[in-house]
C-alpha cells in the first residue's frame, strides 16, 4: 500500500523489517517491485540485504564510491552490474525521478543521507546518521532513521578521546602479551583499525603485533580505504592457520571481528572490547567494563537532542520515522511532534498519526 | 548423566565415520617443525630438539569441520550434551558474551571434534586402535563427570627438589615435576633463541583443581592458595620460591588453556625442599590455615608474613633490610614511641632461649633498628659493629632472615591462643609481663612449643 505522501516506509508482501524508503520514485535502502531507481545509505547489513533483488530489478542504483567498494568486497559479484552509479558527497545527479544527492551522514565510512529533488517538492532519507559534522540540505519531506534518540539510551560521547583511550587500553594489554578481541559493526571496525594505523597520534602499535579479522572485513577495509593500503599491517585472516598457532600459543594478537561472526571458544576469555553494541543509559560514562572486558560508545547515531537540531535545520513539513528498522519510531514521531507541533509527523508502515 | 556404555558406543561409531572423512582429506592436513625441550637427569632444561606435529585440532575444528558435523553420527552423539551439566559448562564458557542476545552458540557441539583430534593426535594411522580409543575416552568421560572443574598450574622458581613426576599433596595443592608441554608455554620455547636462566633451573610447578561457574572467579582464589605454599615454604628453610604466572587447563585437550598474572621473576637463592619435608611443610600451611587473616586482629601478622616473603624477593639489600624490619616491627611493635628498646626487649624474650643468647639478640635487635633509621633517613649505612665484631650487610639480613622466620612460625602459633581485635596489644604485654616475671614467661613460652 502507497501513501498519498511522495514519501513512504513500504514493505512487500509479509515483509516487517527493513523495508524499502520511497523518496518520490527513489527506493532506498530496499527492493520494491515497482521500483526503477534505487540507493543504498551505507552497507550495514539492514540495509543492504535486499541488493541481490535491486539489482534484478533498477535500472539505476546510486550509493556513495565507498559503500560500493564495500558492498563489492562482500561479493565481488555486484561489481560488474551495470547499474551502479557512484556518487560523491553533495554531487547532483540527474535522473528522471529528480536530482539525486547523496549528503555525507557521519555514521560510518561512506554513510550518506539521500536528497532528491522533483517536482518541485524536496525529500530527504536521513539513513543512520550522526549530528553534528554532517551535511545539510533543507527538505520538505523527511524520513527518519529511528534506531536512536531514546532519551533513555542517550549516553554522551566524544568520538576521537573514546578511540584514543581505547588504543591506550588495548596497548596496555599488548604490553602485558595478552590477546584482544575488538567487536563492532561493519564500517566501525574499519573505522577502528584505521584510527590504530594511521590517525592515532601518539606511538603507535608495534608492527610484530599481528591484527586479525575476517576475509571479508579485511577486504572492505582495503576498498574503503584503498588510498591508504600500504600504511595498513599485514592482516592475518581470521581462518587462517597462521592465526589459530597464535590462539594455540595465546599469543598477543588483536582481533578485529563484527558481530555477526560467532567467536571461537578458545577465544572465549579474550579479553573483549566491544563497541556500540549496548545502548548507553544517559547517564552513563562512554566507556565502561563488564566482567570480561571494557565496552565503548562511538555513538554512531544522534542523540534526541541532535535529532531535534538536525530537524530544525532540514526544516520538513512533513516528517515519516521509520519502524521498519526500529520499534522505537512512534515514540520518536511523538517526541518529535511535542517539539515541533507544526511539522505533519508519523511514523510508517503502521500509519500512526499525531497531527 | 547419561549412560557411559551407550555413549561409548556412540562415540566409536562417530569415530569411525569421522576418521574416513579425515582420510579423504588427509593431504590438506598442516604440519609443522615444533622445539620440544629436553631435561638432564636432575630435571634442569638441556637444550631442546625439533619435532615434526600435526595440527589435528586445525584440521578438524576449521579444515572439514562441516562435513563431520553433517555425519548423522555426530548429530547422535550431540544430543548427550544437553544435560543440566553441559549446559551449565556452556554457560560458563559464553559468560557475558552473549548478554541480550537471543541466539547463543552451544560450545559443547565442539566436544565430539576435540575428541577426535585428541585421537588422531595418539594414533595417525587413520584406524581404530581400541587401546588407544579406550585411554582417550576413560580422560574424556571423566572430563565430563566435573564439567566445571578447572586445573591451574604454576611454574614454581628458584626451587630445587627431589619430588618427582607424582609428586606430593600440600591439602588440595600438588608440587611435581615439570612436565614437557608445561615448559614449552612457560618458556615460549618456540619463540625464545636464549632462555634466561630462570627457565633452565625451572624444574618443578605447583598445581591445584578449581570448580567454578564462571571462567573471571578461579584465579585469584588459586592465587592466594599457591601464595600460602610459597609463603610456607619459605617459612620452611633458606630459600627464594617464587610462582610465575598462573596457566588454566594447560594440560586439558578438551578446552583452550589460558593464563594470568605473568610476573617477572628474578633468579635468586632456591629453596631446596626434599620430599621427606612434606609434613613440615604441610604444618606450617595449616597453622597459616587455621588463621582468619581477613580478621582484623590478624592483620599485623598478615603484613608481617607479606613483608617477609617481599624481603626475600628484592635485589637491593638495603630494601630487603628495611622490609625485615619491617615484618619484626609488625610483630613486636603494635604503636609509635621507644621502638627500639621495646622491639629488642621483646624479641630477645620471645627468641631467646638462655640468657647469653637473650642478649646477644637484644644487641642485635638495637643495632639493625639504628641501621635501619639511617637508611631511611637517608644517611646511609650507619657503623655495622655489633658488640666489637663488624659484620657485612649480607650477613646481617642472614641473621635477619632468619630471626623473622622463626619469629613468624613462633606468631603463627600465639594467635590462635588470642581472640580479641587487638591480639597484638595482648600478645605484646605477655611478652612484656614475661620479660619481668621468669615464671610467666614458662607459660608464655607454653603457647608456641
Amino acid at each position: 500500500m502507497v501513501s498519498e505522501e511522495p514519501i513512504d516506509v513500504i514493505c512487500n508482501k509479509e515483509q516487517t523489517k527493513n523495508c524499502a524508503v520511497r523518496l518520490g520514485r527513489v527506493f532506498c535502502d530496499g527492493f520494491n517491485p515497482d521500483g526503477l531507481i534505487g540507493a543504498f545509505s551505507h552497507f550495514h547489513q539492514d540495509h543492504i540485504h535486499a541488493i541481490t533483488d535491486c539489482i534484478g530489478q533498477y535500472d539505476t542504483i546510486i550509493t556513495h564510491p565507498i559503500t560500493l567498494e564495500a558492498i563489492t568486497a562482500m561479493d565481488s559479484g555486484f561489481r560488474h552490474r551495470e547499474q551502479w552509479v557512484t556518487q560523491d558527497y553533495d554531487t547532483r545527479y540527474h535522473c528522471p525521478a529528480g536530482d539525486i544527492r547523496l549528503l555525507k551522514a557521519n555514521h560510518i565510512p561512506g554513510s550518506a543521507q539521500i536528497h532528491v529533488e522533483s517536482d518541485g517538492r524536496s525529500m530527504l532519507y536521513s539513513g543512520d546518521f550522526n549530528y553534528p559534522d554532517i551535511q545539510i540540505r533543507e527538505a520538505d519531506f523527511l524520513v527518519l532513521d529511528s534506531t536512536h534518540g531514546d532519551p533513555i539510551f542517550d549516553g554522551s560521547t566524544d568520538r576521537k578521546s573514546v578511540k584514543n583511550r581505547m588504543f591506550e587500553d588495548i596497548k596496555e594489554k599488548m604490553d602485558s602479551n595478552k590477546p584482544v578481541i575488538v567487536q563492532a559493526y561493519s564500517g566501525t571496525l574499519q573505522e577502528i583499525i584505521k584510527h590504530f594505523e594511521i590517525n592515532y597520534d601518539g606511538s603507535k602499535l608495534s608492527h610484530d603485533i599481528p591484527f586479525v579479522t575476517t576475509k571479508s572485513q579485511k577486504e572492505i577495509l582495503f576498498r574503503i580505504y584503498k588510498n591508504e593500503k600500504n600504511e595498513f599491517r599485514e592482516i592475518l585472516d581470521y581462518d587462517e592457520h597462521e592465526f589459530w598457532r597464535l590462539v594455540r600459543g595465546n599469543k598477543r594478537c588483536i582481533i578485529f571481528l563484527p558481530y555477526n561472526t560467532i567467536v571461537d571458544s578458545s577465544l572465549q576469555n579474550y579479553f573483549r572490547i566491544r563497541v556500540d553494541r549496548y545502548r548507553f543509559a544517559s547517564e552513563e560514562p562512554a566507556i565502561t567494563s563488564s566482567s570480561d572486558g571494557m565496552r565503548y560508545n562511538l555513538a554512531a547515531h544522534a542523540s534526541i537532542q541532535n535529532i531535534i537540531s538536525f530537524i530544525k535545520e532540514v526544516k520538513p513539513k512533513t516528517l515519516v520515522t521509520d519502524m521498519s528498522r526500529s520499534g522505537y519510531a512512534p515514540q520518536l514521531a511523538k517526541i518529535i511532534h511535542q517539539s515541533f507541533p507544526e511539522i505533519n509527523c508519523y511514523s510508517r508502515p503502521n500509519f500512526k498519526k499525531y497531527v | 548423566m547419561f549412560d557411559k556404555q551407550i555413549f561409548k558406543t556412540d562415540l566409536l561409531n562417530f569415530l569411525k565415520k569421522s576418521i574416513m572423512i579425515c582420510e579423504k582429506n588427509s593431504e590438506k592436513i598442516i604440519s609443522e617443525e615444533l622445539k620440544q625441550p629436553e631435561f638432564f637427569s636432575n630435571g634442569k632444561y638441556k637444550n631442546f630438539c625439533l619435532i615434526q606435529k600435526t595440527d589435528y585440532e586445525f584440521f578438524i575444528t576449521k579444515t572439514i569441520k562441516n562435513e563431520i558435523i553433517s555425519l548423522k553420527e555426530y548429530k547422535i552423539l550431540i544430543k548427550f550434551f544437553i544435560t543440566k551439566e553441559f549446559q551449565n559448562y556452556n554457560d560458563k564458557l559464553l559468560g557475558t558474551s552473549y548478554e541480550e542476545i537471543d541466539t547463543k552458540p552451544n560450545f559443547t557441539n565442539e566436544l565430539p571434534l576435540k575428541f577426535l583430534a585428541e585421537y588422531l593426535k595418539h594414533n595417525d594411522k587413520f584406524s581404530i586402535n581400541t587401546k588407544i580409543f579406550n585411554q582417550i575416552f576413560n580422560q574424556f568421560f571423566s572430563f565430563t563427570e566435573n564439567l566445571l572443574e578447572d586445573e591451574y598450574v604454576t611454574p614454581l622458581f628458584n626451587f630445587e627438589s627431589d619430588i618427582d613426576e607424582k609428586g606430593i599433596a600440600i591439602n588440595d595443592i600438588m608440587i611435581r615435576k615439570i612436565n614437557k608441554s608445561e615448559f614449552y608455554i612457560f618458556s615460549n620455547l618456540e619463540e625464545n633463541v636464549h632462555l634466561s636462566s630462570i627457565f633452565h633451573n625451572l624444574t618443578h610447578v605447583m598445581l591445584m583443581k578449581y570448580s567454578s561457574s564462571d571462567l573471571n572467579s578461579g584465579y585469584d582464589k588459586v592465587k592466594e592458595k599457591f601464595q600460602r605454599v610459597i609463603d610456607s615454604l619459605s617459612l620452611l628453610k633458606e630459600g627464594n620460591p617464587r610462582f610465575g604466572g598462573v596457566y588454566r587447563n594447560i594440560n586439558n585437550p578438551w578446552i583452550h588453556y589460558d593464563s594470568k598474572y605473568e610476573i617477572d621473576i628474578v633468579p635468586k637463592n632456591p629453596l631446596k625442599m626434599k620430599k621427606n619435608e612434606k609434613k613440615q611443610v604441610k604444618k606450617i600451611y595449616d597453622g597459616l590455615n587455621v588463621i582468619d587473616f581477613s580478621k582484623k586482629g590478624n592483620k599485623f601478622l598478615e603484613i608481617a608474613i607479606k613483608r617477609f616473603v617481599t624481603a626475600l624477593a628484592r635485589t637491593n639489600k638495603f630494601d630487603q633490610l628495611i622490609d625485615l624490619m619491617i615484618s619484626l616491627e609488625s610483630l613486636y611493635v603494635s604503636s609509635p614511641g621507644e621502638i627500639t628498646v621495646r622491639l629488642s626487649n621483646r624479641m630477645a624474650t620471645v627468641l631467646g632461649k638462655a640468657d647469653s643468647e637473650r642478649e646477644e639478640i637484644w644487641k642485635f635487635t638495637k643495632k639493625v633498628y639504628n641501621m635501619r633509621s639511617g637508611i631511611v633517613h637517608g644517611e646511609g649505612l650507619r657503623s655495622n659493629e655489633i658488640d666489637g665484631k663488624i659484620y657485612t650487610l649480607d650477613e646481617i639480613i642472614q641473621k635477619l632472615i632468619q630471626i623473622n622466620r622463626q619469629s613468624i612460625i613462633i606468631f603463627i602459633k600465639i594467635v590462635t591462643h588470642y581472640t580479641s581485635n587487638n591480639k597484638i596489644d595482648q600478645i605484646s604485654e605477655d611478652i612484656d609481663k614475661s620479660l619481668i616475671n621468669r615464671n610467666y614467661l614458662k607459660e608464655f613460652q607454653l603457647k608456641f612449643k
